[in-house]
This record gives C-alpha cells, structure tokens and sequence, in this order.
C-alpha cells in the first residue's frame, strides 16, 4: 500500500498529484529563496567588483570582470592567514564551553529540584533584561587584574561568558520537552547525575547542541570588539572580523575588500552549516531507531 | 570524551602559546627596534605606507608596525591600550577627549628635550601656541594640516556643459552665489529633462546636512555650522538672519526639484559615487573626496573646485584658522623614546609635506610645502588656489584663557543637525520657531555650563567668550 | 515576621520546602551534583557579566565621557532627565513597535518554513535550509549597508516609475522618509534574522517524535488537525522560550538601525539602543561631549522599563489562571 505524504503544514492536503504539490513547492521556495539571498550574492558579485562599481552598477549581479585582485588584497592587508588560525581557536574553544556549561546548568535546572533553584532561574531572567550598560572598561580591568590580556584564553572567556545566559535558557526549555520516563529508567539502572548527563541527556539533546554550536560558532566567529579590546597589545592575536575592519576609513571604505574579506569569512561557517545539516538528520533517524 | 579532550587541549593551546604575550619587543635580534604607529587613516594609508618604506631605508634598525582602527571608536581603544600598558609609541592625537585633557591624563610624552629651538623655527609661527599644543611651556604636538577651508564646492563640469553652462570660452560656469548655484541646478534639471539633478548630498548618517548650512560660512555667520558667533559669544542661530536664509534658499531649491530624490537615504560615499557618474552636477565635499575619486572612478577627471557658495552680493566672511593645532604625539609610556622621536620627526618634516601635498591628500603646515607647482591634479590645484584666498584668522580666546577648556557642555537634541533633517523632510514647518529654539537650549546650556564650573571651584567669566572686536573680513589682531 | 506572612513570602518566591534549616541542609547536601553543574556557569557568568554590569551601574550616577575616572556626580539626576524625555520615549514607542510587529510575523514565516523544510521527502532541503539561514551568516553591520544601498538606488527607480505611472506625484525616498523608515527598517529586520528562529523551530520539531505523528495519522487526522493537535502543544515549552528570546532580541535591536537610517531622519526611526548610542558617541563637536554616565543611565531605565511591564505581564496572566482556576 503507497504509503501517504504527510504534507508539509503550509498546505492543507491537496487533492492534486504528488508531483504538482512538490513542484510548486519548489517553485516557491527557489524564488523565494533567490529574493531571500539577494543581497548576499550582491556582496558575493561585488567581492569581484572595482571599488568604483560598488556604489554604480546598482542592483547588477553581474560584475564586469572576475577581479580577484581584491580577494588577493584582503588576503595579505587582513593578514588572512594568521587571523584566521586565531579566529579558528577562539570560535571553536568559545563555542565548546557554552554548549558545555549550558547543557549542564539546563539540564539541572530543568530536571532537578534543589534549594535556591526558583531564585537561581529569576536571577538568569533578570540578567537577560538588564543591559549591559557600558562595561568595556570594569571588564578590561578584570582581565587585566587576572593576566589574560593580549591573549587569546582572555578573548574566549570574555565570549564565553557572554553566550551562557541566553542558551541556558535554551536548553533548559529543550530538555523540560523530554519526558521524565527516560531519565527514571536510567535512574532504575543505577546512574547518578553525572551518568545521565553524559550518557543519556547529551545525545538526547543532539538538535540542540548542533543549534547553539552553530550560532555560537556564528557569533563569535564574527566577533569584532571583544577580540579587538583584549588583543591591541599584540596584533599578531587579531581575528578576522577584526581584520576586516582594517578597511573602514573615516570618510571611505574599501567596500569590495570588505566583501572579499566577508566572503573569504563565511565560507568556513556555511560548510560547518552543511556538516551540521547532516548531522540534524542523523540524530533524527537515530532517535526513531531507538 | 572526545568532545572534553577537544575543550581541555584547546584552552591549553591557547594559554599556553599565547598568554599574556606582550606587545613591544626591544628586539630579540639585539639591535632591531618596533615602533608602534597608530592613526585611523584609510585614503591616506598607501601615502603613510610609503613613508614607512622610506623611513626604514633610511633607519634600517628600526621597524614601524603600523595599525590603523577604526576611527569611530579610536578614543576608546587608544585609552584601553594605555590603560593596558601596550600604549602606541607614537600616534595620531584624537580630538576627543580635548587636547589639555589627555595631557592632563598623562597620555602624551614631553617634546622638548628634541624639539629644540632650531627644529621649531622650521614652522611657520602659528603652528605653536601655549595652551593648545604647548602646556606650561611643554611641546606634545604639532599640526601637520595647512590652513585652508576644509569644505569646498565641486562642480561636474560635464554635466554643466551639456546643461550650456558655459561661459564665453567654453569652460564650464562656476557659481559664486546662492542665487547662482539655484539658477544653475533648475538649469540642469531642465536642461536633462529631469534625468540629472542641480544638486546632490548623501545624509543617510546624518552628518551631511549641516555640511550643506556651511555655506553660511562665506555668507556672514564665522561660526558656521557651530552657530557660534565669537563677536556675541553666543549662539545665534534666529538672531543671526543668515541661518534663516540659508534654509529658505536650500527649501526653495528642493521644491524646484533640483536636488536628487534620495538624497537622504545615500551616505556621502555613494552621493560621491553618484556625482563621479554624472548623476547630479553640484556637490559640497573636503579635499579627500579627490583621493577618493582616483580610486573609484580614476578616469573620472571633468570637476571643478570652487569655494563654498556665499550669500551676496559679496563675500561676507571666511573660514578662519587659530593658531595651535594637533597632529601626531609620543606616548608617554613609549619604551624607545629616541626611536619615537626620529619617526615623529620624519612624519612632520618639509620633505614628507612635499610628498603628503604631491600625493593630493591636503595641504601641510609649511607654507613651502604648498607650492601651487607641487599639485599633480588640476583640480588639487584649484583646491590650494581657495586655499590662500578664502582663510583668515580668527580669534581664540580659549588659548588666553586655558579655564575655559574646563566649561563642559551637555548634548541638548534636537541639534542642528537633527533639526535641518527635520526640516528637509518636511516633519518640521515652522523654521523659524525651530532655530529660536534651539538658540535658546544651546545658550542656556552653555550658561549652567559655566555655572557649574565655577561651581567646581574653577574661576571662568562669561565674559571671555566674547570677543568684540573682531573684523571678521580680516585677520585677527589682538 | 509571622508565620503567615513567611508563608505568603515564600509562596510568593515559589520555595516549595519547609523552612527547616537542618532539612535545608539536608537537601543541598543530596543535592550536591546540581550544584556543581551550575559552578563553572556561575563563576563566569558572576565575573564576567555580573561584576561588569554592577560596576557600570555606578557610572549612571555620575557625567562621564569616559575617559579617566567619573568625578562629576550627579545623584540621580539622569534617570529623571531620560524620564521627561521626549526623545526617550519616542525610541522606546519605536523599539516597541518595531519588536512588536516583527516577532509575530517574522516567527509565523519561520515556523511555516521550518514545516516546509521538515519534510524529509523534501529533496534539497539542505540546501534550502542553508539558503534561508545565510543572512544570519554575515554580519548586520555590513548586511545593512548593502542592503540600504539597494533600498537607496533601486528605491529611487521604483518611486520614478510610480510617479510616471501617476500613483503618486513626487518621489519617495524611502529610507529616508519619516512615514516609512521605521517599516523599511522592520522589513529588513525580519528578513535578516528569520533564519535563527527558522533552525530554533526545526531543532524543536525534530524533537517532537515520529509516533504521535503516525499515531495521529491512524486516527485519520488531516495535516492541519496534525499540526494543531500534535504540533503545537508539543511545541509550546521551546516556543515560549523562542517568542521570549526573540522579543528580547529585537528589543535591542541596533546595528541595523545604526547603517540603515541613523535613527532618522528627524528621530522617525531612532530606537532606544540608538538614542543611547547618540549620548554615548556624540558625533564631533568640539564643546559638547559625550556622556557615558546619562547613556549607561538610560540603558538601565530601559532595562527596568522592560522588566517591569514583563512581570505586570507575569502577574497579569497568573492572576487570571487563578481566576479560571477559583471560578472552576
């Protein structure tokens, strides 16, 4: 018996084929998708663009020539290669200690009751709304006072600290949508918290480890001042987002090494995007095998 | 367990290469030596770039590492990296916060153990002055920048001629008055079928428009866009009738649809952009919108240069230069102080002028430097031209009364430049009202300002900022 | 105290045990593995973000331009000026509107598409995953400035062809228009971050497992009656998370206003993250200076505005459960 199509949401079930729905749906979604990416690939044709076609061609994506001069320029005047291995250090440590020390105050403070954890949950939600008001300078002075500044452990704790209050929450919402029945059956098996955390509540929460790695990933990776701030001792530490800074005049800017340079930036992010990608349905598969 | 490896050896990795790392190296290699520079110049980076080069033929043992950050927020970094002990050995001084208090935060190193007698009077005379860049008698700085309007007109010639306006020789015509550059913009418009415009700005980051009021400078207001007028010591935005006329000629070329439609949505960059496309044929701009049209457009070569429009039927006042000024310093937490010097040096002598002024990026404190032979461009020349004509100077009170620098004025908004977008896009009707408003804040501001420092136990008169005597069709005598 | 206020109190903070210090005691001490799952979070999030956020309270209270130390104190002075400032409240009706009209919009888009690319009979939905999730990747700072560069030029093509058309009769610009800068801001708003919430919502329905569905299925529910039957309750603990996370997140919205339109013109689009950075980082004027001590004043005036109406809200919505739960 053909098994029947769950359609998507979007549409009630149509009484057309199969393949009329889908090919509508593609329809919509490659034109939706081309408006949706426009000015990206605007700043992707303009990395090939003359300074001068920046600001003249106007909507074209269509540069007049393949000029990779500019990629060459913002390659060497960005020092691409260092700032790159920095950035790759700082964005990967960064991003694995919050998804490390989120998961683990999500899952006990969803989880587990103790003393204080009402007052521990409203504090977190009160740090959320409460801005954070001009701190450069309390926080240079801490880094300071500790040893790390103008050095790149100084950059991911600052950054670090940074992402944990948002995706503590995150995660405390995932792991509420998982039943308790799981972690009675390991509690049955004999596992103390520790053991569930690792071996039980971890892979569970797959879906959302891959999200909050991506976006902190993403973030940080992207991450201008903090990196700045803690390396204008040594530039030989910078990142990239930094580096690309180094276009910003005062009443001009290199807008098509700019794009180089934001190109040359994402590209790393949207392969670890596509490498997540799989690792989504991986999980999903998984989780209905088990 | 693979994941906490990962985690553990990349915190290590890190701490353990790079931790704490310092900046200034007093050169392993024995005798090579890093000199940190640091400025916030793009346009002008290659000219610097070429100078470094020049430098360490010449100095082989030293090593000029140059940053260059983003000028916004160039305040800020160059105090975190003072208060974090990694200050630059020499950089360019900001103008925020104020000279005397950097000086007074201890930023700046002492001069005068190098600047002696013989290499100050290489300067013209107006280049020192004690309170500006001499505190009780200490040198920190020097100006590089020559006198000279820092706002001029540039005019598509292109665009003119196709439009016919053209005199008898068939050069394009060049607008001396309001009422000209409103005939002449109604004229293109016209003349194009409404395919090209009078007039253009960018204003999109809101600080282009008070570029366009400038035109009050040559017009009788000598504090232009400031709205200070020295002679009262106050702000005169309604009682001086200039401001007033400015808006009603700037309105009234709108309405006649001479200015392009989106004006207030480009920025400067892209106005420029568009002016160097013959999108519009008049645009006001400082001596770098040049350097910038050789890289965006280099063939782009039918403009003209003319000094900023005045009311008429004449000349009323000038653009006016006090004495003093900054340009780079020496940090005073610079470990090489010698080596400092010789690039502090190098940077502020007549033959880096030479180079700087030949390479169109501005005029140069030594009159010498600014030899009208030395332009590569005509329109760099056009630029030097305005330059000896349209300046004069004026008074400083501020440099006589060093008291004055502590008076610290709070931000009222709506300011001018609010106020003139307001006006532009129509959100704003009664002008008038608008200016005797905004007269008003800025002078109560001005006047609790003192108050307070007097307050603080800062002895400051009112009185000083007026300066009655001035003739502000020539140059200031005291 | 008596012990019935005590009770109220802590019914109040939500304490659920008896207040028994040797019990307490107790109770931590079982308790000992939670706490040292919060330990490292805490540690940083109390160096890095508490400290610093206490330590720049105590500049509201002073003029500063940040440079050197604050030594003009002002009391409280500031928190009144923001108070009876109009300007203020214009960016803060405008910060409202702006996070008011993009979440529900920009969130219905999202979980829509994430129930369109969900569909794992959707060929290429990796691709097309990737292809609405890339505005996130680059940064609002450059993203608004192309972007209003084409708003800017193409805008002005589409008002000239309105005009010849005779709709309407002189050219609109529209980033630079006080009727539409806040909308065109929004606009971009929410196409620029749609693709966070797009992978929030698709990490959620991944989560909500197959059976329900195929158990639905069987029962003979139709797609619609899947989605309001199956979808959403499972989906509303992440949900809530998402709506409040993306209210918050668009409250400070501030990059993107900064490039598209400076908060103009005449403050038609100025949002409170702008108005502060208008304080903090006056533009170059000689003798007016910044003020970081009024900025980082009206920052936190904000901050207790926003937390203020969230727990009327709170106390709202639990006062009317209560109600629904006594009429029952």
């Amino acid at each position: 018996m053909a098994i029947k199509i769950i359609p998507a949401g979007k549409f009630p079930a149509l009484r057309l084929n199969r393949r009329a729905a889908s090919l509508l749906t593609h329809a919509i979604l490659i034109v939706l998708g081309f408006v949706y990416t426009y000015p990206f690939l605007w700043i992707f044709a303009s990395s090939f663009k003359t300074p001068g076609e920046f600001f003249s061609s106007g909507l074209s994506l269509i540069p007049r020539q393949l000029n990779l001069n500019n990629y060459v320029y913002a390659w060497q005047t960005g020092h691409f290669d260092t700032y790159f291995f920095n950035t790759v250090i700082t964005t990967v440590a960064t991003t694995l200690i919050v998804i490390l020390l989120t998961s683990m105050a999500g899952y006990v403070l969803s989880k587990t009751s103790f003393p204080g954890k009402k007052v521990f949950i409203g504090g977190i939600l009160v740090l959320m709304f409460l801005p954070a008001g001009y701190t450069i300078i309390p926080t240079f002075e801490l880094v300071q006072k500790l040893g790390l500044l103008n050095s790149l452990l100084g950059i991911i704790v600052v950054q670090a600290a940074g992402g944990l209050i948002f995706n503590t929450l995150l995660f405390m919402g995932y792991f509420a949508t998982i039943g308790k029945e799981v972690e009675e059956a390991a509690l049955v098996d004999g596992a103390n918290l520790p053991r569930i955390y690792w071996y039980v509540m971890l892979p569970m929460a797959k879906p959302m480890i891959a999200t909050v790695g991506l976006f902190q990933f993403m973030i940080n990776w992207n991450s201008f001042w903090i990196p700045l701030v803690f390396t204008l001792g040594n530039e030989k530490l910078r990142t990239l987002a930094v580096g690309l800074y180094a276009f910003v005049g005062e009443n001009s800017t290199g807008w098509t090494y700019v794009s180089a340079g934001a190109v040359m930036s994402v590209i790393p992010i949207l392969i670890l995007f596509f490498f997540l990608q799989r690792y989504f349905i991986e999980a999903v598969a998984g989780a209905i095998k088990g | 367990m693979g994941v906490s490896l990962l985690v553990v050896g990349a915190i290590l990795l890190s701490s353990c290469s790079f931790l704490g790392v310092g900046a200034n190296t007093a050169g392993s290699n024995g005798d090579t030596v890093a000199i940190e520079y640091w400025d916030w110049w793009v346009t002008q980076g290659p000219t610097i770039d070429k100078e470094i080069q020049l430098f360490e033929q010449v100095h082989p043992n030293i090593k000029i590492k140059k940053t260059t950050q983003v000028v916004d927020r160039y305040p800020e970094l160059l105090q975190l990296a003072i208060k974090g002990n990694t200050a630059p050995d020499v950089f360019l001084v900001p103008e925020k916060p104020t000279f005397i208090e950097q000086v007074k935060q201890g930023w700046l190193l002492p001069l005068n153990k190098w600047a002696t007698k013989d290499w100050q009077a290489q300067f013209p005379p107006y280049a020192f002055a004690e309170g500006s860049n001499v505190i009780d008698g200490k040198i920190y700085t020097v100006p590089y920048e020559g006198p000279g309007p820092w706002l001029q007109l540039y005019i598509n010639t292109k665009v003119f001629k196709d439009a016919g306006l053209v005199d008898a020789g068939g050069n394009a015509l060049i607008p001396k008055t309001w009422d000209d550059v409103r005939t002449f913009a109604a004229k293109v418009t016209k003349a194009s079928g409404g395919k090209v415009y009078g007039f253009g700005f960018g204003d999109k980051q809101k600080t282009i428009l008070p570029w366009q009021l400038m035109m009050v400078q040559n017009s009788g207001a000598p504090g232009g866009n400031s709205g200070l007028d020295a002679r009262e010591g106050k702000y005169t935005w309604a009682s001086n009738p200039v401001y007033l006329d400015w808006i009603q000629f700037f309105m009234g070329m709108k309405q006649d649809g001479s200015i392009i439609p989106n004006a207030m949505s480009m920025d400067d960059e892209m106005a420029r952009a568009a002016f160097a496309d013959g999108k519009f044929a008049m645009l006001i701009g400082g001596v770098w919108n040049q350097t910038g049209w050789a890289q965006t457009h280099p063939g782009f070569k039918d403009y003209a240069v003319a000094q900023l429009p005045y009311e008429g039927p004449e000349q009323a006042s000038y653009f006016y230069q006090s004495p003093g000024g900054t340009g780079w310093a020496i940090s005073s937490q610079t470990k090489h102080p010698e080596e400092a010097w010789l690039w502090f040096e190098w940077l502020n002598s007549k033959e880096a002028a030479v180079r700087w002024v030949k390479d169109g990026q501005g005029l140069r404190i030594y009159p010498e430097a600014n030899k009208l032979e030395y332009a590569t461009t005509p329109q760099f020349k056009q630029f030097m031209q305005i330059a000896q004509t349209d300046i004069r100077l004026g008074p400083a009170p501020n440099l006589e009364h060093p008291e004055m620098n502590e008076v610290k004025m709070r931000q009222t908004l709506p300011d001018i430049q609010n106020i003139l977008e307001g006006i532009y896009s129509g959100q704003i009707s009664d002008w008038k009202g608008a200016l005797q408003d905004l007269e008003a804040r800025q002078n109560a501001e001005l006047q609790q300002a003192i108050k307070e420092t007097q307050a603080r136990g800062i002895n400051v008169d009112p009185k000083w900022w007026v300066v009655p005597d001035w003739d502000i069709t020539k140059d200031y005598k005291k | 105290m008596s012990t019935q206020s005590v009770a109220t109190v802590r019914k109040v903070l939500g304490f659920s045990i008896p207040w028994n210090p040797q019990h307490l005691l107790k109770q931590i001490k079982k308790n000992y593995w939670s706490y040292l799952f919060l330990l490292p979070m805490a540690v940083l999030v109390g160096l890095f973000v508490i400290y610093p956020m206490v330590a720049s309270v105590h500049i509201t209270l002073y003029d500063w331009n940040g440079i050197g130390n604050p030594t003009r104190f002002v009391g409280l002075r500031h928190f009144f000026t923001v108070a009876r400032d109009g300007l203020f409240w214009n960016a803060v009706k405008h910060t409202f509107t702006y996070a008011l009209v993009l979440v529900p919009i920009q969130l219905t888009l999202a979980l829509a598409l994430a129930l369109v690319l969900n569909n794992p009979r959707l060929k290429g939905s990796t691709v097309y995953r990737a292809v609405f999730f890339s505005p996130v990747v680059t940064s609002a700072a450059l993203v608004g400035v192309v972007v209003s560069l084409l708003l800017s030029s193409s805008g002005m093509n589409l008002s000239m062809a309105l005009v010849d058309a005779g709709i309407i009769s002189s050219p609109i610009d529209w980033l630079g228009d006080p009727r539409f800068s806040l909308a065109a801001v929004i606009g971009v708003g929410i196409w620029h971050t749609l693709g966070y919430n797009l992978v929030y919502f698709l990490a959620a329905l991944q989560s909500i497992p197959k059976e329900l569905y195929e158990a639905a299925d069987l029962d003979g529910a139709n797609a619609w009656q899947q989605f309001t039957k199956v979808t959403v309750p499972m989906l509303r603990e992440v949900g809530a998370v998402i709506v409040f996370l993306a209210i918050l997140g668009s409250l400070q919205v501030f990059d993107l206003v900064l490039v598209m339109t400076g908060g103009g013109p005449y403050f038609s689009s100025e949002v409170v993250s702008t108005y502060i950075y208008h304080y903090a980082f006056t533009p170059a004027s000689i003798q007016v200076e910044s003020n970081v001590g009024y900025a980082s004043a009206a920052a936190l005036f904000m901050g207790l505005l926003v937390m203020g109406i969230t727990a009327m809200q709170l106390v709202a919505v639990k006062y009317a459960h209560e109600r629904r739960a006594e009429i029952k």
